[in-house]
């Protein structure tokens, strides 16, 4: 099985090329004036299996496939596909609700589902950026009224090291959480702003973010964010494969820890 | 007619001429500034207001401006403003007992803009009619229905009346009527109704749904079974998790039951006598 499914590929004019990645089946048809993507997810958000620019002769999607097409005077034989994070942020709660006493901290790994973006051209020039599963959608504040819209991912964040098998379609990060506050901190659920981090990828093709840093310093809900400059030891020798969505500004304060919903 | 013509020779003195150019030149530049003014000022405070405080920002700084124009430019042509204003006082009088509706939808739509219940684009409803809002005007609120019909609403009858903004948060929550029958385990149909909601995309994760067993009815045990959603896919989840319902129902076997009635005809159940009468 490959290392990686993302990186620049050839795709001859009227020929059509698939990949599988994890749950996501993609089909890409090159024509002499326009792209056709077709996708397919399947139910599995843990599926592992992975195929690269395999080719086909026909898109074998089924009734629920997504279809698009993207036009160019003449398209350009290659197609970049690059791994990206999710366009919100994700929310992640622990197996089972964690206490944090003041001044104690802990780590946390858990894995989120990462987007996909098509690019072609000269310059390169992005056709689509779209989820290779697209988690579910939550609200994350202190009640209906104030609040985010971010996604929920289905992985528990854990405080061991993760199984490092590979998932084509996850990418996996470490949160320190850390109480300065007075009170002890109730870990229920946790946002973690995937939009400010990039995506390494270490030698066996598996990605990581770089570590992430929650300070709880006065108010129960609110974090001082910090983003470390690489991901954490565990994950082995890493090189940047994509930068983040949005830049992390100077100072970041940001509603990160939910207590039960109310 | 010599006569005429030596009144117009008069009027159009010199002096008269001077000062009708002067008021003419006062008056064209004196709109062309308040126009300028009045829109500057609206690209300046777009940014920090709502649309409709920017609008009668506008409209409010034009027409004062515009007063002020035509007060310089009466003075220019001569006119005396107190006999002006003594006119404009008895009138005013007179008007205000004849436009007592106007006048409070006025007032009223400008508490409306300073409360802001609503802004354009929402949806609301008001007095059983549902429309988004096209714009809150002076006097009144226009609205479009959803089958494309232009509803005017008095600002007094908004302000009088309760007035539900659907659109103001981002998400809202449906609640679903439902029922099972008697033989049902109800551990097992809200198994079934969260299992639902959670392969729906469009159902929020949180606020995780709601069930809430209301009562046994006269032929079904009734529950209800709340989602929630974002405001946009509100129509789509309605839709489809109704559909969803039924379909996970049917899988499971769990009966929607109709309504059912059973006769006695006393202590013991006999058969009911029938006689068939035939046409003679």
């Amino acid at each position: 099985m490959p290392s990686k499914w993302w990186g620049k590929y050839d795709v001859p004019q009227d020929e059509i090329r698939k990949w599988r990645i994890g749950p996501t089946t993609l089909w890409i048809c090159r024509r002499l004036s326009e792209w056709q993507i077709s996708t397919e997810t399947n139910d599995d958000p843990f599926d592992r299996s992975m195929e690269n620019c395999v080719p086909a002769q026909r898109i074998e999607a089924g009734p629920e496939a997504q279809s698009s097409r993207y036009g160019f005077l003449a398209t350009t034989k290659h197609i970049d596909l690059l791994p990206a994070l999710a366009d919100r942020p994700i929310v992640t709660s622990p197996e089972t609700l964690l206490y944090l006493a003041s001044g104690e901290e802990i780590t946390l790994y858990f894995s989120t589902p990462l987007w996909i973006k098509l690019r072609s051209g000269d310059p390169l020039k992005e056709l689509c950026d779209m989820p290779l599963f697209k988690p579910s959608d939550t609200w994350f504040g202190p009640s209906t009224i104030e609040g985010e819209m971010c996604y929920a991912t289905r992985s528990s964040a854990r405080t061991t090291v993760p199984d490092l098998t590979l998932r084509p379609h996850r990418a996996y990060t470490s949160v320190l959480c850390r109480n300065q506050g007075t009170g002890k901190l109730g870990l229920s659920r946790l946002k973690v702003p995937v939009v400010h981090l990039s995506l390494y990828a270490n030698e066996e093709g598996q990605l990581w973010t770089e570590t992430l840093t929650l300070n709880r310093e006065e108010d129960e809900e609110l974090a001082a964010v910090q983003v470390g400059a690489a991901p954490p030891p565990e994950s082995g020798a890493t090189a940047l494969v994509s930068d983040p969505r949005k830049q992390m500004p100077e100072r970041l304060i940001t509603r990160a820890f939910g207590a039960i919903f109310r | 007619m010599a006569e005429w013509s030596s009144s117009l020779t008069e009027f159009m003195s010199l002096e008269r001429a001077l000062a009708l150019t002067r008021a003419i030149i006062i008056l064209m530049v004196g709109m062309v500034m308040a126009r300028s003014v009045s829109t500057g000022v609206e690209r300046l405070a777009k940014k920090r207001m709502t649309l409709q405080q920017t609008m009668l920002l506008r409209k409010v700084l034009f027409y004062s401006l515009t007063v002020l124009v035509l007060v310089t430019v009466l003075r220019e042509l001569g006119f005396k403003l107190s006999v002006l204003l003594g006119a404009a006082g008895i009138l005013t009088v007179a008007l205000g007992f004849a436009s007592q509706t106007s006048a409070s939808n006025l007032i009223s739509g400008l508490f409306l803009i300073v409360e802001s219940p609503f802004k354009i684009g929402d949806i609301i409803t008001i007095d059983g009619t549902t429309g988004e809002v096209l714009s809150i005007d002076l006097l009144s609120v226009k609205i479009r229905t959803f089958n494309n019909l232009y509803v005017r609403i008095p600002n007094e009858n908004i302000i009088k009346s309760k007035t539900t903004t659907l659109t103001r948060f981002p998400i809202r929550r449906i609640d679903l009527q439902l029922g099972v029958a008697y033989k049902e385990k109800i551990a097992r149909v809200k198994k079934v109704l969260f299992k639902v909601a959670d392969k729906n995309p469009l159902c929020l994760d949180e606020p995780k749904p709601l069930f809430i067993f209301t009562g046994f009815g006269d032929s079904a045990l009734t529950f209800q079974f709340s989602v929630w959603t974002r405001r946009e896919n509100f129509l789509d989840l309605r839709n489809m998790i109704y559909e969803e319902i039924k379909v996970a129902f049917d899988e499971e076997g769990i009966e929607i039951p109709f309504p059912h009635r059973t006769l006695y005809t006393g202590s013991i159940t006999d058969p009911f006598p029938v006689r068939v009468v035939t046409a003679s």
